[in-house]
């Protein structure tokens, strides 16, 4: 890597190499100044689905009252049955699914959950759980089960592989 | 879906159609598949895993997804426990690969709600005809349903 640097008798710039270690420098301060930059974002990513939770909760109270006072039976919220996946969580949001299911894609092969996890950079749980929603659509299927790279339990069970649906 | 090791084989733990691509993915050179090799890919536990998946076959082949191989039949049995193969039929491929053409999806799409009763209507009268009514049945409890 190379800098142009000015001269003093005027002949034009000269080029002078940048140390290597100067580099990692550089790329360290970015990669920091880029983590302080996503950091606000996640945090007012989070905080906005904390609020959207709360409007929805108070919405569903609203027409529960509304529909109390109009001596209408009350519509109930259908809930979901319990999942071992994912307890107390909501659904991911739809970014999240197609950035799960591009994972798969692009990979071309069967993936575990903490494989594309890792690769997403995600929670496996998230990961999970979009996971039974995309084999819901029929987007992706079940391949079988195999161990991970980083499993090293004797004897234990291998995860559940998945790939993309034909 | 949890990552719990199985032991039994419903239609919410693994799809007919999930079911019906794994025997297209491991089918032998004559095109048959054994019970115990799908047991072992999906690593399902208890006494006789090899028997929870051969109900499910059961049940596909009579809705007329799957074939039993005959014992006169190439690669048909298993050389180990002897126990007969299973292959698909044409409409166990389609099921398993088969889509919509591009433009009847946006048809379909596009249809009111009226219309789409009206279709489940016809849908209904067709599938009776053409015995694969059980399967429609199947499709549709898992369409609304899912695992969740």
């Amino acid at each position: 890597v190379e800098t142009a640097t000015p001269v003093a008798n005027g002949a034009g710039p000269a080029v002078a190499p940048v140390e290597p270690s100067a580099l990692d420098q550089i790329k360290a301060r970015a990669r920091q100044e880029l983590a302080e930059l996503l950091a606000p974002l996640t945090a007012r990513r989070a905080q906005l689905e904390a609020e959207l939770a709360a409007i929805v909760t108070q919405e569903q109270e609203i027409h529960r009252t509304r529909a109390a006072l109009d001596g209408s039976p009350s519509v109930e919220v259908k809930r979901k049955p319990k999942s071992s996946v994912g307890k107390g969580q909501h659904d991911p949001s739809q970014k999240t699914l197609d950035d799960v299911y591009a994972v798969f894609a692009r990979a071309g092969k069967d993936l575990t959950c903490g494989e594309v996890g890792e690769l997403a950079q995600l929670s496996r749980t998230t990961v999970m759980r979009c996971v039974q929603i995309l084999r819901d659509n029929e987007r992706l299927r079940l391949v079988g089960t195999r161990k991970e790279a980083d499993d090293t339990r004797v004897g234990g069970r291998g995860s559940n592989a998945y790939v993309v649906m034909p | 879906v949890s990552e719990q090791q199985l032991t039994h084989l419903t239609l919410l733990d693994v799809s007919d159609r999930e079911l019906l691509l794994l025997v297209r993915d491991h089918a032998n050179s004559g095109g048959f598949v054994f019970a115990g090799q799908i047991a072992t890919v999906l690593d399902i536990g208890g006494e006789r895993p090899g028997r929870t998946v051969a109900s499910r076959f059961s049940w596909l082949k009579r809705l007329g997804a799957l074939e039993r191989a005959s014992k006169t039949d190439a690669y048909g049995t298993d050389e180990e426990s002897g126990q007969l193969g299973w292959y698909l039929t044409d409409l166990g491929l389609a099921i398993a690969t088969g889509k919509l053409k591009k433009a009847t999806e946006q048809t379909l799409d596009g249809m009111d709600p009226g219309a789409l009763i009206l279709l489940t209507r016809w849908l209904g009268g067709r599938v009776s005809q053409n015995g694969v009514g059980r399967f429609v049945d199947r499709e549709y409890r898992f369409g609304r349903g899912g695992r969740r």
